[in-house]
């Protein structure tokens, strides 16, 4: 074992870092809308025009090719200098590609895979309903197979970004008689298409990233079917799977930059309605202490995951330790600073315009991607071997 | 960058587990916890044989030539088995033997023929003993400094309490001159000791995680086993977690003390912190699964615990942790 970087290491380094501060988008990011959309998307474009887009994506799908450990660095350094998370590119970027890579067909890959990656289209994810949350196998959004179109009738929510996205990952049931995880199939939709209806939901930090999707006789050409029809199940899994492995990388570097800026905060004046510094504070000291600490502690086990299993075709369970970790000690760094900060605070938030945005946002953290208490049963169970 | 176990590491691992599971199995720890200390002679004399005490000092000063992180290998191993004696004082008494010019000293300490237990400084020339009972040298290790006396240096040796009974402690005054002293920026004896003791605090977080998984495998309540109940399979689910940020955790702090790298005093604090949380509540959990069973002396539940309470006091308590992370470089 060896935490060295190797020269070559050292210069994609140095490079990315150089390439990054020289090309960053520095002016704010709109909060939400198609100003947000557009600005996400340039990120995007001009990551592509630089060679820098899809860093460990293959090069047959014009990625460069890179080792997870480069893409790691890459992601790290983005972070470090302040340049935007991945955000609304998150479902194209990070799940509806790669999960195209591991089942598309060669034509689906040719059409999505270079949109993707150029920074031409946003992708969403249409996989809870109002009554299959963490029980995603219940879905109930129907697909009946109609000479070589799919109709779709149902309802999805908590889709993030469905109404600025140009194609949604859609998981739907077409064999209502199989057992609940196998009448499932995966198909690619096209946000377009008539009988489709958004409405945004507001959210606890005022924002409305999220929304309901309403389908009503939507017809999806069955090329647009990703893996075979009714075998959903098996590729929703690897997708979530890609989520739960680097995924939280950027988040983690902005959790360092938090308990940073707490650091200094809590040097510069007393901790809210307390009268001592709050670096003097015994008891605040020791939770940035050890926040220090378990932020430190989570990168180890991200890069002992990260390079133990590039190997592999796709990330195992011990993502969801990472997903676990990282959102629970996001929400309880947020908590600290709401301690320390105060709430109504004028300065400056890490990740939100302000301290109040970024504390209530880490709410949602736990719950998105599969609840905490979801990460522990799939922890319990797969990688523990406990019984269901 | 490379977090693959290389073959000899894995050798290493293989070795070790198969010497303790020989000598020094549980039924023998609760022999020597009843006072019988031949099973600690048996796996003294195949320790130093099989060079355990000089795995991380060079060839030249008659060690095995790895590194730190093959060393933490060991000795998560040593804390997974609960193991008994002071092994770990007398591996980095050996380092300071052999470093500081006592090479018959270290000959001694690395053969086996003699061991080493620790002090940690107090106040002046106070020092409290650590597993230091029937030791023929002390290690006394400053931040700074770390110094080898004979065991005759203690003086007013007062016993004390203490948690595990199979970790004496003992206040005392050290007097007299050192046979060897390494200065830190020689050879960070109190940051290698601290990297190892969380080593053994992330073995010890692992045990108890899957003395638990197991229990939780087998007990069956209301018809099925427990660990099929989300208030049971969410508690060993957490314990997975620490135990897996307390194992990344040190060997990063191991690779980063052996490199002398920039941020090795956050990281080696960062592996004592997320260690000894994880094995303080890995062990408390532990003992909340198996209930009733959990509180006997019969389980081994409460060895644990009670180690983790030993090691705690070595090399730098909370406070110093505490300093080495608030004023560490921002942004690791």
């Amino acid at each position: 074992m060896d935490l060295r970087l190797s020269p070559e290491d050292v210069d994609f380094r140095q490079a990315a870092r150089d390439w990054i501060r020289e090309n960053y988008p520095t002016e704010p990011r709109p909060n939400d809308g198609p100003a947000m959309r557009e600005f996400d998307l340039e990120w995007q474009r001009r990551q592509w025009a630089g060679g820098w887009a899809g860093v460990s994506w293959p090069v047959e799908y014009q990625g460069r090719g890179l080792p997870v450990l480069h893409q790691l660095i890459w992601l790290e350094e983005c972070a470090r200098i302040g340049a935007p998370d991945i955000d609304s590119r998150f479902v194209a970027v990070n799940h509806a590609g790669p999960t195209l890579i591991a089942n598309g067909t060669q034509a689906q890959k040719a059409f999505h895979l270079p949109k993707i990656l150029r920074g031409e289209v946003l992708w969403c994810q249409g996989f809870s309903e109002p009554q299959a949350g963490s029980d995603l196998a219940s879905l109930r959004t129907v697909g009946v197979i109609d000479g070589d179109e799919l109709v779709v009738t149902g309802q999805k929510l908590w889709t993030s970004f469905a109404d600025l996205a140009d194609y949604q990952e859609l998981l739907i049931r077409t064999d209502p008689s199989a057992p609940r995880h196998k009448g499932l199939t995966w198909v690619i939709c096209d946000m377009r298409l008539p009988g489709i209806t958004i409405r945004p939901i507001k959210t606890l930090d005022g924002l409305s990233h999220f929304c309901e999707v309403f389908y009503d006789e939507v017809r999806i050409p069955l090329t647009t079917v990703v893996g075979e029809v009714n075998e959903g199940w098996r590729v929703a899994m690897s997708t979530l799977s890609f989520e739960r492995g680097t995924a939280f990388t950027h988040g983690q570097v902005q959790l360092a930059a938090i308990v940073d800026r707490l650091i200094e905060i809590a040097g510069e004046r007393p901790a809210y309605g307390r009268s001592k510094r709050g670096i003097d504070d015994d008891e605040i000291a020791g939770r940035l202490a050890t926040a220090r600490a378990e932020i430190a502690a989570l990168r180890a086990l991200t890069y002992t995951n990260a390079l133990r299993n590039q190997s592999a075709s796709q990330p195992g369970p011990e993502g969801s330790m990472v997903k676990l970790f990282y959102t629970e000690l996001r929400q309880r760094l947020m908590r600290l600073a709401m301690e320390i900060v105060g709430p109504g605070s004028t300065l400056r938030g890490i990740t939100h315009a302000t301290w109040d945005e970024d504390y209530l946002f880490s709410y949602t953290e736990t719950i998105a991607g599969g609840t905490s208490d979801i990460q522990r049963n799939i922890i319990g169970e797969r990688v523990l071997g406990l019984p269901r | 960058m490379d977090l693959t176990l290389s073959d000899d590491q894995r050798s290493i691992i293989d070795s070790v587990v198969g010497v303790i599971t020989d000598v020094m199995p549980i039924e023998k720890v609760r022999e020597v916890l009843a006072g019988n200390t031949s099973p600690l002679d048996v796996m003294w004399s195949q320790a130093a044989g099989l060079g355990w005490f000089g795995l991380g000092l060079t060839e030249e000063l008659g060690g095995t030539g790895f590194d730190l992180i093959e060393e933490a290998l060991l000795f998560k191993e040593v804390g997974r088995h609960v193991t008994p004696g002071p092994l770990l004082a007398t591996t980095l008494a050996a380092r300071v033997a052999a470093q500081g010019g006592a090479a018959e000293v270290a000959a001694k300490l690395l053969g086996g023929e003699v061991r080493a237990g620790l002090a940690v400084p107090l106040a002046g020339d106070v020092v409290r003993l650590v597993g230091a009972a029937a030791t023929d040298y002390l290690l006394v290790v400053h931040d700074t400094v770390a110094g080898l006396f004979p065991a005759s240096a203690a003086i007013d040796r007062i016993p004390l309490g203490g948690l595990d009974e199979l970790t004496s402690r003992e206040q005392a005054t050290v007097s007299g001159d050192p046979v060897a002293v390494v200065s830190a920026a020689d050879d960070p004896i109190a940051a290698r000791g601290s990297v190892l003791v969380s080593a053994m605090l992330a073995g010890i977080a692992e045990a108890t995680r899957d003395m638990s998984v197991t229990y939780a495998k087998t007990r069956e309540q209301f018809g099925s086993a427990i660990g099929a109940f989300q208030a049971v399979k969410h508690r060993c689910a957490d314990m997975a977690v620490a135990a897996a940020l307390a194992d990344a955790q040190v060997t990063f702090a191991a690779l980063s003390v052996n490199d002398f790298a920039a941020d090795a005093g956050m990281q080696a604090a960062a592996a004592r912190v997320v260690a000894e949380g994880a094995a303080l509540d890995n062990a408390r959990e532990t003992i909340q699964i198996h209930a009733g069973i959990g509180v006997t002396w019969e389980c081994d539940a409460h060895l644990y615990l009670k180690r983790v309470h030993a090691l705690r006091e070595l090399f730098g308590g909370e406070a110093a942790q505490r300093g080495s992370l608030l004023h560490a470089e921002p942004g690791n």
